[in-house]
């Protein structure tokens, strides 16, 4: 039993005092990295790795708190969300959706304890996965076309539907004005400039925090403003607490919710983002009738933050095993191990055991802190609530702003924000949905992007986005997602 | 108040012409792809179009006029000044005026707003320049 | 010229000297015109540390990240806001050259800051996958004049960027219009080479310090690297471009340049202490950390340098209709 071997090299690297210690530290610091809107795990991360290489830390020390940092800020992003309704991380952005309804009927505490729970399922059943299947999974990474991944986005598309409840014409507005604000930049084919206004601040594109403080937080706080903070605030206490028969009830969706963030982790060209959108959306299209989805459902919680860490743990796998980065963030954590000399790649287990076991141990470890540290303090996050609004929205929306200049250093972003801000607001008071401008914006520029890589490697032949097993079987699901709705008995 | 999704539908018609309109006048140097930069955003953006024609033809139910209507115009002014004054007043004053102000707003009275708006503004300091090492604009004040 | 040869020669002998001058940089700041973790923004916090930890200078240089147009954001503020701002260093690299020759800097080009120097530089590499039909840079050059359009070459970066370059050059040493190209642009070298392996694309150019995984695990072969003469260590089995008779070099060049009025005395010290850390004994295990070799060129002579490639790079923006020929 090879990999039990090594894995257990592994946990004797990571129990180490001094890394059990790092591990810690990345955790905490990682779920607070989550919870400050705007201030992401990449940079956290950015900003330690010249502490790592000053403090001498050796490379598995120094992987296993800089990897603490990324899977711990996958907690702490929930935290804002489901209190007030402003995501802390682009891929909380759907934990909003039922997560904050649970809030304001008092269940705050509740929802919070099913993300912790959530988390931990998906980011420890990936780590088990990636513990015995890199290899397989690494050639699943490689094996996906530009005219694959083509299909997996329209399918995710064809689930958007099911996002929110209003008028679809709204959905639908709101979808395309995402996509559209995605376009916004330099076109990654052709070098040419897109709707950018003749602005040089532009040209790099609608940072995605940007978009996300505006729409949510700002918008957020100018309908509390407006409304007296009656109807809107979330409640603490007055709901019943977590309990096991509702952890057991949401159990199903979690286990389907780490299956689809997992994989969607392992490939290079989708991210968090999208699995979290994925699984929620599969989920409310399965148990929509049954369920109250959009109005404070705990499987609307439980699924996207699941996949969220699935697929952050996932994202992990190209980079360990092929040296191939999937995201920004697994980027610098693989530019991490190039300054210490160490070539992630196909050889790393083999050469540097101690640094590619000692991680995933650590993985296992750090999952179990970040529960044990997660739900006792369900109780103090809830209690940011009981916080006055004069003191805690003043302090939300300088903190936003803090992490959106010190991100760019400019102050036109600022004031994009502050537009974003304002649509936000006034969309909701239209009722129209903001996640689906969300999801289009990051839908959007990867459906562009991926069709035209299929259609230039076919040469214009559009024939060739059928032209694979994994397309053909993608675009069977989007049919059956699309006839879903016809096909299920009704219920209502 | 139907006529907000009328309104809306309108402005999102426009944006979308000009949005398909721009994305049209595109000229690439070279035709580098098959498909070009222009035929996505077009689609798109006729999309939303069509989107605001049917916000305009068949507006649902509506949108709920502001309670206090002051207050969120003087928010966003609130916010406006502080993305202005960021570069010439510093990050601090910037942050304790813009504070103050949506303390104020949100109903407190002016010593605990100004305290707050103080307070908020040190902690993110620290929080920003010292702890994580992100410089901020000092501007007048003598850091 | 004699005298501020003088000072340097001077200052590079004495710790300190450059004070001497009148010139010592206080709350210094190094500009990263990216997004944290991006290669701006290592060559600046690194090298910054570097700095500090070797005593090069007296105080610490902060990073500020300003990301946008891949630096047109920071050329402007340099130039609109503090254009004679002694205490500022901004990160570049080649592509900042090809983006000035592309006038993608607004109005601001070579002309528009004071170079001061590299901190080393890593040099653009062709991959294949292992059971590519491309054994030489010759058999690659005899695939493209069979048809250029057949080969589809997978990178990050749009057309006109470093990666797209480095192939266009390949392609008009082969005789072929680069325009022809099958070129698929990759969010990111990870996806690029994703593709590559998953033999969605046959070509990657990339750069010699993000292949060296794949290659030791034989997933990949290069064809050549883009550097003027073998490099070292693992790869010094690689053929150049050169010895294969194609005369293209891609040099990945890192360094500062300062604003556009930075005071002479203040653009001494920032040159000579470059080039004191490019002597430090400590440098070239740190600059390795960084993935650049050596490359030690400061002050004037990397000025002309910085001017006379962006011209070239202009010449063939120029030349396959990148910019028009009237600007």
């Amino acid at each position: 039993m090879d990999v039990f071997a090594a894995l257990g090299g592994g946990f004797g690297v990571a129990l180490q005092p001094g890394n059990l210690l790092l591990a810690f530290i990345g955790c905490i610091l990682g779920t607070a990295i989550g919870v400050l809107p705007g201030i992401g795990p990449l940079n956290a991360i950015a900003l330690l790795l010249p502490f790592c290489l000053a403090l001498r830390l050796p490379p598995e020390s120094a992987l296993i708190l800089l990897a603490a940092v990324y899977y711990g800020s996958g907690y702490g992003g929930r935290i804002t969300a489901i209190l007030l309704n402003m995501p802390g991380e682009p891929s909380a952005v759907l934990t909003t959706l039922d997560g904050h309804p649970l809030a304001k009927q008092g269940r705050g505490s509740a929802a919070l304890a099913i993300s912790g729970i959530g988390s931990f399922v998906g980011a420890t059943l990936s780590v088990i996965a990636m513990t015995f299947l890199s290899v397989p999974l690494a050639k699943l990474a490689v094996a996906f076309s530009p005219a694959d991944y083509v299909a997996l986005i329209a399918f995710a598309l064809s689930l958007l539907g099911a996002v929110s409840d209003g008028p679809a014409v709204k959905a639908w507005a709101a979808g395309c004005l995402g996509l559209l604000l995605a376009m916004v930049g330099v076109d990654s084919g052709t070098g040419v400039e897109r709707f950018t206004l003749g602005s040089l601040e532009l040209l790099g594109g609608i940072d995605f925090t940007v978009l996300a403080i505006g729409l949510f937080a700002i918008g957020e706080i100018l309908l509390l403003i407006e409304t007296r903070l009656r109807s809107e605030a979330a409640k603490l206490g007055g709901g019943k607490k977590l309990s096991l028969r509702e952890v057991i009830f949401c159990t199903p969706a979690m286990l389907r919710a780490t299956g689809i963030g997992f994989v969607i982790g392992v490939l290079p060209g989708a991210g968090a983002s999208v699995a979290s959108a994925l699984s929620y959306t599969a989920e409310k299209r399965l148990n929509g009738a049954q369920g109250k989805f959009g109005q404070g459902d705990l499987r609307g919680v439980a699924a996207p933050e699941t996949a969220d860490n699935a697929a952050q743990i996932g994202n992990l796998v190209p980079m360990l095993s092929l040296g191939i980065p999937g995201s920004g963030t697994t980027a610098v954590l693989l530019g991490a191990l190039l300054m210490y000399n160490i070539t992630p790649g196909p050889l790393l287990f083999e050469q540097r055991p101690d640094v590619a076991w000692g991680l995933i141990a650590s993985m296992y470890i750090g999952n179990a802190m970040l529960l044990l540290l997660n739900l006792p303090l369900v109780g103090v996050f809830a209690r940011l609530l009981t916080v006055p609004a004069w003191v805690l929205y003043p302090g939300v929306l300088a903190l936003s702003f803090a992490g959106v200049y010190a991100a760019s250093n400019s102050a036109f972003d600022l004031l994009l924000a502050i537009g974003f801000g304002v649509m936000g607001w006034l969309f909701r008071k239209m009722a129209i949905p903001l996640v689906p401008i969300v999801l289009g914006f990051v839908l959007g520029r990867m459906l562009e992007d991926n069709l035209r890589r299929a259609m230039s490697l076919s040469d214009g032949d559009a024939w060739a986005l059928l032209g694979s097993p994994i397309c053909l079987i993608l675009w069977a699901m989007t049919a059956a997602a699309l006839l879903w709705p016809l096909l299920r008995p009704r219920r209502v | 108040m139907i006529a907000a999704d009328r309104i809306l539908g309108a402005a999102l018609i426009a944006l979308g012409a000009v949005s398909a309109y721009a994305a049209m006048q595109l000229e690439v140097p070279f035709a580098a792809d098959p498909l070009g930069p222009s035929p996505f955003p077009t689609a798109i953006a006729m999309l939303l179009a069509l989107c605001g024609l049917g916000m305009l033809l068949r507006p649902t139910d509506g949108f709920s006029p502001p309670e206090r209507r002051i207050a969120p115009p003087l928010l966003v002014l609130a916010m406006l000044g502080y993305a202005l004054l960021m570069l010439p007043l510093g990050f601090m004053l910037a942050t304790a005026l813009m504070a103050t102000t949506v303390a104020l707003l949100f109903g407190a009275r002016p010593p605990a707003a100004l305290l707050v708006g103080i307070t908020t503004a040190i902690t993110l300091w620290l929080l920003f320049d010292k702890l994580l090492d992100l410089p901020l604009p000092k501007g007048i004040l003598p850091l | 010229m004699q005298r501020r040869m003088l000072i340097t020669a001077a200052a590079a002998a004495l710790p300190w000297a450059a004070q001497a001058q009148g010139f010592t940089p206080q709350n210094a700041e190094c500009i990263a015109p990216a997004a944290p973790g991006g290669g701006f923004d290592v060559t600046c916090r690194l090298t910054t540390r570097m700095l500090s930890e070797l005593n090069l200078v007296p105080s610490p240089i902060r990073t500020q990240n300003m990301p946008g147009g891949i630096g047109a954001v920071a050329i402007n503020h340099i130039n609109a806001q503090r254009p004679t701002d002694p205490n500022v260093l901004i990160a570049f690299s080649t592509g900042s050259w090809l983006n000035m020759a592309q006038r993608r800097f607004g109005r601001f080009a070579e002309n528009d800051v004071r170079w001061i120097g590299a901190v080393g530089a890593d040099y653009g590499v062709i991959a294949v996958k292992r059971d590519s039909r491309f054994q030489t840079l010759a058999d690659l050059v005899a695939g493209m004049r069979e048809g250029i359009s057949n080969i589809p070459v997978g990178s990050s970066g749009a057309v006109g960027s470093q990666d797209w370059t480095k192939v266009a050059l390949i392609a008009r040493a082969a005789g072929q219009d680069p325009r022809r190209m099958r070129y698929v642009p990759f969010e990111g070298g990870g996806a690029a080479m994703a593709a590559l392996l998953g033999g969605h694309t046959q070509l990657f150019p990339g750069d010699a310090s993000e292949i060296r995984g794949q290659l030791e695990a034989g997933e990949i072969r290069l064809l050549a690297v883009l550097a003027p003469q073998r490099l070292p260590g693992f790869l010094s089995v690689v053929p150049t471009a050169k010895e294969q008779g194609v005369d293209v070099e891609w040099p990945i060049i890192r360094g500062f340049y300062g604003p556009p009025r930075m005071p002479d005395a203040a653009y001494e010290y920032w040159v000579d202490v470059l080039r004191r850390l490019h002597a430090h004994p400590a440098w070239p295990e740190a600059r390795a950390a960084q993935g650049m070799f050596e490359f030690n060129m400061v002050g004037a002579e990397f000025a002309a340098l910085a001017k006379r490639r962006t011209e070239e790079y202009r010449v063939l923006a120029r030349d396959v209709g990148l910019i028009q020929p009237t600007q």
